[in-house]
């Protein structure tokens, strides 16, 4: 498998246009699932510019802002992961969480966009290989403002309309939005990602119409920076998310991930929306993935590249991210099936 | 009468929901309707249409909670306010949210549909070992058992947990239905599941149909 990174690979992907090779598109990785590939620890920036390099891939993605608010704001659950030698995870409260009256509201300690450095972004340029990028994830309005608020408190609260919903919302949109703002000015920015779990298996969380009022300004006003420099815009979210292709256009969206595909079918959007979208995931997580063999792996990429490749405006990615629990014979098969068969023309 | 629709409109109700419903069910009362009809005839029909439009994707989250809820105190008043017969519970079901596995909002939902439908409904919690799974279905002896899984890691616990079940002596007695975020139809019959609920509402349905409950 020769290395060549070349961000502009992607680029012609996402203008539909056939590059040399279909590109990778995932933009989450667990920590000991790149440790595992590199065999080595991953504890700095130069070790993560070097797992997307030798992965395959034509970026190095960080993410910026308030993006794990279950660990970096507060309360948070552990259970022990038994996939990871003394491991633990952690998940955002499903009931009541930190932010629950107006009172709370005031007295939380709010980090400030000052909290969010560039250095990081500005290092990562710097230790970059020729041809590679730095893409940055952002978006997280609506997720961080459910894990505050504790899910079940959050979906009564937006449905009796209680104004401290709409005021958290504005309070996380303008903090991110500041954070994300100055990253795009201050950065070679190649890609971005907003990456904010809006659906569920059968459709949306919440009402469209409580979306369009307090999450997608925000998305829009990223949207409309991404125009402005020319660089792809991609919405991630978990569940179906096909009622709202439409409107994720509308928004600036050029891409969309991850595309699970118990859920969505690749094959008809692609038929729907043709040069409108670019696609980037739907290699299942579950199965192959994590449960099958390489083989099957293999033999997904292949028939996904297949029917999905041809004219651009695909990039191979897993319909989640590649999670501490897929074996690395299975990710590494995922990458060498895109460098055996996703060379251009297509002829599988 | 009692109109499904009207409470189906009321649960939506944009500004008193709350007073709407307790208005159609005061006025159901003095026409002289029984207790128990009401919540046969007008609210659970009005949630399982709340519930369909929800696996349809066209309504949400916050209503779905919501409505189970508001159901589960209308319930709730009315049991304290009238006599009720313990054999209008239509069955009993024990649920729980696999070992490994911290996530309980897809389990509660199942729960509180299945509760505002007329079933008991036994929440053992969530990080349940295969073995505490059994143990309550010993003591409660449920028609069904749940388990819940949002994590492809857990997915694998499930199996093991069904294993155990199926091969106990309580296999035959109590069935098992298993739902949650990544699994399938095609892995719930793999494991050896007696049902699959794509999500909260497909689930109770299933449970109910099984049960031969319209």
């Amino acid at each position: 498998m020769k290395l060549n990174p070349d961000f502009n690979r992607v680029i012609a992907t996402f203008n539909h246009e056939e590059p040399d090779r279909v590109p990778l598109g995932d933009f989450a990785v667990d920590k000991e699932k790149k440790e595992e590939f590199l065999g080595k620890p991953v504890n700095d920036l130069k070790t993560e510019v070097e797992f997307w390099y030798k992965a395959g891939f034509d970026f190095v993605p960080l993410f910026a802002g308030i993006l794990e608010p279950a660990k970096s704001i507060g309360k948070t659950a552990f259970s022990k992961d038994e996939d990871k030698e003394g491991g633990v995870r952690e998940w955002a409260d499903e009931k009541k969480g930190l932010i629950t009256t107006d009172a709370e509201f005031e007295k939380f300690n709010w980090p400030t966009p000052e909290d969010y450095p560039l250095d990081k972004y500005k290092e990562v340029e710097s230790l970059l290989p020729k041809g590679m990028k730095l893409c940055v994830t952002t978006g997280k309005i609506y997720t961080p403002a459910w894990m505050l608020m504790g899910a079940e408190t959050f979906f009564m609260a937006v449905r009796e309309k209680s104004p401290l919903v709409e005021k958290l919302l504005d309070k996380i949109g303008r903090l991110q939005f500041t954070i994300y703002e100055r990253i795009l000015e201050n950065c070679d920015v190649g890609a971005v990602l907003s990456s904010d779990d809006i659906a569920h298996n059968a459709g949306l969380f919440v009402k469209p119409d409580f979306l369009r009022k307090h999450v997608f300004p925000w998305y829009k006003k990223i949207g409309d920076i991404c125009r402005d420099k020319r660089i792809p815009y991609i919405c991630h979210s978990d569940g179906k998310m096909t009622d709202i292709l439409d409107e994720l256009i509308g928004l600036g969206f050029n891409g969309i991930h991850p595309i699970q595909p118990n859920v969505m079918d690749i094959k008809e959007i692609k038929e729907k929306y043709g040069k409108k979208l670019t696609l980037l995931g739907n290699i299942n997580l579950e199965f192959p993935l994590s449960l099958g063999t390489p083989e099957d792996v293999r033999e997904e990429v292949r028939l996904r590249i297949k029917e999905i490749a041809p004219g651009g405006g695909y990039l191979v990615s897993s319909s989640n991210s590649i999670t501490s629990f897929v074996p690395i014979e299975n990710f590494k098969a995922m990458i060498e099936a895109v460098f055996e068969f996703g060379n251009y023309p297509i002829t599988l | 009468m009692i109109d499904p629709n009207e409470y189906f409109k009321s649960f939506l109700d944009e500004d008193k929901p709350k007073d709407r419903i307790m208005e159609t069910l005061q006025r159901n009362l003095s026409e002289g309707e029984e207790p128990f009809n009401i919540i046969k005839k007008g609210l659970v029909p009005a949630l399982d249409m709340i519930g369909n439009q929800f696996s349809q994707g066209t309504l949400y989250i916050p209503e779905l909670i919501f409505s189970g809820k508001i159901m589960k105190e209308c319930i709730e008043w009315l049991k304290s306010s009238f006599r009720f017969d313990s054999q209008q519970i239509l069955g009993t079901i024990v649920l729980g949210t696999v070992k490994g596995d911290l996530h309980d909002i897809g389990k509660n939902l199942v729960g509180m549909i299945a509760e505002a439908s007329g079933f008991k409904v036994v929440d053992i919690g969530v990080d349940v070992p295969s073995e505490k799974f059994l143990d309550a279905i010993q003591t409660y002896e449920p028609e069904f058992v749940g388990l819940s899984a949002l994590l492809t890691t857990t997915m694998l616990e499930m199996k093991k947990t069904v294993g155990l079940i199926k091969s106990s002596d309580v296999k035959g007695k109590t069935k098992v239905i298993v739902g949650g975020a990544p699994l399938t139809e095609t892995f719930a019959e793999k494991i050896g599941a007696d049902l699959f609920g794509k999500d909260a509402v497909d689930g109770v349905i299933k449970i109910k149909s099984m049960l031969g409950i319209k």
